[in-house]
């Protein structure tokens, strides 16, 4: 006997997104996934960000790693809410576990929610978590060809932000070589180069953010 | 990279709709896999044959339809 079944693997962790997705909406909260590599600068992204928030906008950050605490407490010293997600060896985030860190949250009066995904430019990319969109970090020593190394990652992104700008001279990296990646993979997604170290950048990333507030 | 849990909710996607329907043996299993999920077919087999040991899959055969997108079903089975 033939069984039709026309299921996505993935229905499970998708509709547990849709949830949070309804939940952050009514409460007018704008999530960013935060994807990239490991070391990548996504948490010092965030730590250059977060100060430089209106006081108006008040934001939240869940951490995901495969072990330790240490990007939750450099989070912490920010002043902002970080939950810590341990995937024990889990590659990706999914959206069971984002589900549990926003229950221990304070969610009243927050506009802004980061999930800094798990350092990685493959297996994050397939786990719909409720975002409102993902940013990329991604580095300049990493590269200039990794938009169309990982197309899987780069295709979902609406922001690549490209760290550690201060290394240009350093590196062989070619931002013509990069923009042609990112038309040929991502033409829609935005690219801001920043300096999470000088804080180059960063008035444009500001701006970005600001913008797609409710 | 993570073609272990995929494989785990396969099976379980594919043991409920089996049991719904009265099916004890699965032959045959159908599925489709986007060039952009990031899931790699053979990985995935692997893992799918190590977990049906001893289970109502273990033995089928497992066809894969590759796409263009981000694609990861279950399309069908065959079972008795």
């Amino acid at each position: 006997m033939k069984v039709n079944v026309m299921s996505d693997i993935l229905k499970a962790n998708d509709l547990l997104a849709r949830d949070i997705e309804n939940l952050l909406h009514e409460k007018n909260i704008v999530s960013w996934n935060i994807m990239g590599s490991p070391g990548a600068g996504k948490t010092a992204l965030l730590e250059k960000l977060i100060p430089m928030l209106p006081g108006d906008v008040k934001a939240a950050v869940i951490e995901g790693d495969l072990a330790t605490s240490n990007d939750a407490e450099r989070i912490a010293k920010t002043g902002v809410q970080s939950a810590q997600i341990n995937t024990n060896g889990a590659c990706h985030l999914d959206a069971a576990m984002v589900r549990s860190a926003i229950e221990t949250l304070r969610l009243d009066g927050i506009s802004l929610l980061f999930i800094e995904n798990v350092g990685n430019l493959v297996c994050p990319s397939g786990f719909q978590l409720g975002e409102r969109g993902r940013i990329i970090v991604s580095s300049i020593t990493e590269g200039d060809d990794k938009p169309e190394k990982y197309p899987s990652m780069f295709r979902t992104a609406d922001l690549v932000v490209l760290n550690k700008m201060d290394l240009e001279k350093a590196t062989n990296f070619s931002m013509d070589n990069f923009t042609r990646g990112m038309s040929a993979t991502n033409p829609d997604a935005s690219v801001i180069p920043v300096s999470a170290v000088t804080g180059d950048g960063f008035d444009r990333l500001l701006d970005w953010i600001l913008q797609r507030l409710p | 990279m993570h073609e272990l849990s995929i494989a785990e909710e396969l099976l379980q996607i594919i043991t409920n709709k089996a049991s719904q329907v009265g099916i004890r043996k699965i032959e045959q299993i159908n599925l489709k896999i986007g060039e952009f999920s990031g899931i790699l077919p053979d990985a995935l087999i692997f893992a799918f044959e190590m977990l049906s040991k001893d289970t109502m899959t273990e033995g089928a055969r497992i066809d894969i339809e590759q796409s263009p997108g981000n694609e990861l079903q279950v399309l069908s089975f065959e079972g008795d």
